[in-house]
């Protein structure tokens, strides 16, 4: 149902936005703002950050505190508002080259400290802006502009990584299934702690035109017909699950978050000359 | 007047306090000028440490020490690196009892047991460090023994300064004692 | 009443952040500046401040531009191999133009190097690290007592000028310690942010309506504008208008520029008369004074000049000093840096410039400079 109230949340002097015809990007920011509105979060309260690259753009879209932060290194920035700030909602907008590859490090930290940052990483499986060069989530034997032969390289599970790496909120939806992106980004919106939402998206004019699948319909279908809800997953056999990938949510737990744990353990203490 | 004063040791012999209540003796109880330096990343226990203070009632430039005018030796490591580099009218501390091959005619020695002095006096090596502030100060007369000992009240941990006292006052005593013609009033 | 202490250089720098109301820090351990990270992780939360110990050198200014960007007055600190890790979100505070104040401690290169040994290497990093064109403040201080003066200034420049300010110091000023006089916290200067006087919805983040340096709103207070590293118009949103950029960069460069005459600082010693006057700064420039004092008392004519303010360098000055004197003499921990910045100042003049400086390690000593001046001049 189309609720004109997002218009609230967007800077629509900047529309229409950069991004090509048949991209995904548009669908998760739509889910985004969507959530945004329906949390009826305050919009001078919120920081949303992005990285380099399609997804960088982001921010420019919305009408908040933003910031377009250099190629992978957003969540530190991130960090930093959120200690500094603690009233403000952080959102950091990544592609899969930020959060995984240049910026993989900082994320599997952010994930480790379960600082309340909520980490949307938009993952069309390429570099798209700098012309199709393979990603750390280009599935093996798909072709990029940097892999003629086809990609050597074994992907990363996002999922997994801040799984293993201790995010309190971990998630994956897709940019066909939109019940459960506007569900799993309000969940993240609304959980305490470092929270990842990876959204499987869509590159036709990068990814799609290098693997048979340049209009914009076939990547949506790539992307739907790879997806398996979490309950059915765990039912298929590693045979069937072949190529797929779930979708759900894989962790949603309480746990300490890391500025609350540092104003309570560390400022109350220093104050008190308690060492 | 400029002096240089040159501690070395081991590391966890205490050098780095004992530098630094000499520092503060003569920087902020006396008003003299005071440069501390000290190898850095030589904390751990045994290695060669050593720490420098060079105290001025001038400016400070010359931030380094080229020769000493009094060298604190408490190990046979720091005395074989250290001991060319001291003024010819300089003075040369040695602990006794680690210090065992040394120059016997160098005029410029002053030899104490000071680890010897400290179990003694407390059961333990832990306030050589303080026994040699003692007879430094002494010996060098940049300061007095009054602003040495409010540095060490400054410096040491407060359950301990009693102890500490002690040695600073032993070092005194014990220099005196053996050395008046140096050390004497 | 004023409070004298002995304290190292990093010492220093801890003591006087807090002061000036430093409220964040993000670093990353490294030899010879992690006690300037070992003490803001203890002062900084007495003062209701956070510190964090990032992931890399890359996060640690990452994390400390972030927090300024909320109206709190941020820091990093590093040295040598970190300093070269930082220099791309050097370029960001630049661009973005979010206070920041970086310090340095100098020590032994490239790559690994010395740690534990001072040097003077990365004066030119400095100045040209991160990529582009721009320009950069940066202070050197010769004394532990001029460290704590300096870092007030560093923050006082960042937030005036909405600029990253370098501090860069060396690994003797840093580890050594020295009587610092420390006045009451009222006696010092302290600039804090100015914020915007427009209404909110009018806000334009780089609106050079308000003259070269635009006031920054902090985030969360209803201000909702966009920052991007990316060449962009007054309201901070990408642009490639050739027309457009050129304006951003020109304020870019003006506003360290023509401003300069409020940060020019420098010392000089015994120039009036002097033939050859030493040209160095940061723990040489101690060696150099004993040096000028030592010549003239063999009857060389020797003065000081000791720039504090390293960045923008003063070729003016220079130039003013070389229709003075007959010879130059610099002398840095390095293989020539400074001394290609004298040889600009003093371009079309016929005072020779002479060097002196090595990068083993080595202190550079008043003995060293004497023996280089009394070569210099004949005698």
């Amino acid at each position: 149902m189309f609720n004109e109230h997002i218009f609230d949340y967007l800077r629509t002097d900047k529309l229409p936005h950069i991004w090509c015809p048949g991209c995904a990007h548009g669908i998760i920011v739509g889910s985004l703002v969507r959530s945004i509105e329906k949390l009826k979060i305050d919009k001078n309260k919120i920081a949303v950050l992005s990285g380099i690259g399609c997804s960088g753009r982001t921010p420019g879209y919305l009408d908040m505190n933003t910031l377009h932060t250099t190629h992978g290194r957003s969540l530190t920035f991130a960090t930093g508002i959120k200690m500094a700030k603690p009233e403000l909602t952080v959102i950091d907008v990544m592609g899969d080259g930020d959060a995984v590859a240049i910026g993989g490090n900082h994320f599997i930290h952010a994930c480790r400290r379960n600082i309340d940052i909520k980490a949307i990483i938009f993952n069309n499986n390429i570099y798209g802006m700098t012309g199709g060069q393979y990603s750390p989530t280009t599935p093996t034997n798909y072709y990029a502009s940097t892999a003629p032969y086809g990609n050597v390289e074994t992907p990363f599970d996002i999922v997994k990584l801040a799984k293993g790496a201790g995010a309190s909120f971990v998630a994956r939806a897709d940019a066909f299934h939109i019940g459960l992106l506007d569900n799993v980004i309000q969940k993240a919106l609304s959980h305490k702690g470092f929270s990842v939402v990876e959204v499987m998206a869509t590159c036709p004019t990068q990814f799609g035109r290098r693997n048979k699948m340049k209009e914009p319909y076939q990547m949506l279908d790539f992307v739907a017909e790879r997806a398996i809800s979490l309950k059915k997953w765990q039912e298929m056999s590693e045979e069937e699950r072949k190529g797929k990938f779930p979708i759900g949510i894989f962790v949603d737990e309480q746990r300490e978050e890391y500025v609350e744990t540092y104003e309570k353990n560390v400022i109350e203490r220093a104050k008190k000359g308690d060492r | 007047m400029r002096a240089e004063i040159r501690l070395a040791g081991s590391g966890g012999q205490g050098i780095i306090l004992a530098a630094k209540v000499i520092a503060e003796a003569a920087g902020i109880f006396s008003e003299l000028n005071v440069v501390q330096s000290q190898i850095y990343g030589a904390a751990a226990r045994g290695e060669l440490s050593k720490a420098d203070v060079i105290i001025d009632d001038g400016d400070i430039y010359t931030l380094e020490i080229s020769t000493a005018d009094i060298l604190l030796c408490l190990s046979q490591d720091a005395y074989n690196r250290y001991s060319k580099e001291l003024k010819e009218d300089g003075k040369l501390i040695i602990d006794s009892f680690y210090v065992k091959n040394y120059d016997q005619l160098d005029k410029r020695i002053l030899s104490f047991p000071i680890s010897e002095m400290s179990k003694e006096l407390a059961d333990s090596e832990l306030f050589s460090n303080m026994i040699s502030v003692g007879i430094l100060t002494v010996v060098g007369k940049y300061f007095s023994e009054e602003s040495v000992l409010k540095s060490v009240e400054k410096n040491v941990p407060k359950n301990f300064l009693d102890m500490n006292i002690k040695a600073v006052k032993l070092g005194f005593e014990r220099a005196k004692r053996k050395y008046p013609e140096v050390c004497g009033n | 009443m004023p409070n004298i202490e002995l304290m190292s250089g990093n010492d220093a720098v801890v003591r006087a952040a807090i002061m000036s109301g430093c409220k964040f820090y993000g670093g990353y351990p490294i030899t010879p500046s992690s006690e300037i990270a070992e003490g803001m992780a203890k002062e900084l939360p007495k003062v209701g401040g956070k510190f964090i110990q990032m992931e890399d050198e890359i996060g640690g200014i990452g994390a400390a531009i972030g927090a300024s960007l909320t109206g709190v007055k941020s820091m990093t600190a590093t040295s040598g191999p970190g300093f070269s890790l930082k220099q791309e979100h050097i370029g960001f505070a630049v661009m973005g133009e979010i206070p920041i104040v970086i310090v340095n401690v100098m020590r032994g290169g490239p790559s690994t190097g010395m740690p534990t040994y001072p040097s003077q290497g990365d004066v030119m990093q400095a100045r040209w690290g991160t990529h582009g064109d721009h320009q950069i403040i940066a202070l050197t201080p010769c004394s532990v007592q001029e460290t704590f003066k300096l870092t007030f200034e560093a923050f006082n420049l960042s937030e005036m000028y909405r600029t990253p300010v370098i501090l860069l110091t060396d690994e003797i000023i840093a580890h050594m310690r020295e009587k610092v006089i420390i006045d009451d916290a009222k006696n010092y200067k302290i600039i804090d942010r100015v914020k915007p006087s427009v209404r909110r919805e009018q806000y334009k983040p780089f609106d050079s309506k308000h003259g070269l340096v635009p006031p920054l709103a902090p985030y969360g207070e209803g201000y909702r504008f966009h920052i991007t590293g990316l060449t962009h118009d007054e309201t901070g949103f990408p642009s490639s208008d050739h027309n457009t950029v050129e304006k951003l960069q020109k304020r870019l460069r003006d506003k360290i520029l023509k401003n300069r005459k409020n940060f020019d600082w420098y010392e000089e010693r015994m120039v009036d008369d002097a033939e050859i006057i030493i040209v160095a700064y940061g723990s040489v420039a101690r060696s150099a004074m004993r040096a000028i004092k030592d010549a003239r008392r063999e009857n060389i004519k020797a003065g000081l000049f000791r720039p504090i303010t390293l960045w923008p360098f003063n070729h003016e000055r220079i130039k003013k000093l070389s229709k003075r004197c007959k010879k130059f003499l610099v002398t840095e921990m390095n293989l020539g840096q400074i001394v290609g910045e004298v040889e600009k100042g003093a371009c079309g003049v016929k005072t020779k410039v002479n060097f002196l400086g090595r990068a083993n390690g080595e202190f550079i000593t008043p003995t060293e400079i004497l023996s280089k001046i009394r070569e210099v001049m004949n005698v």
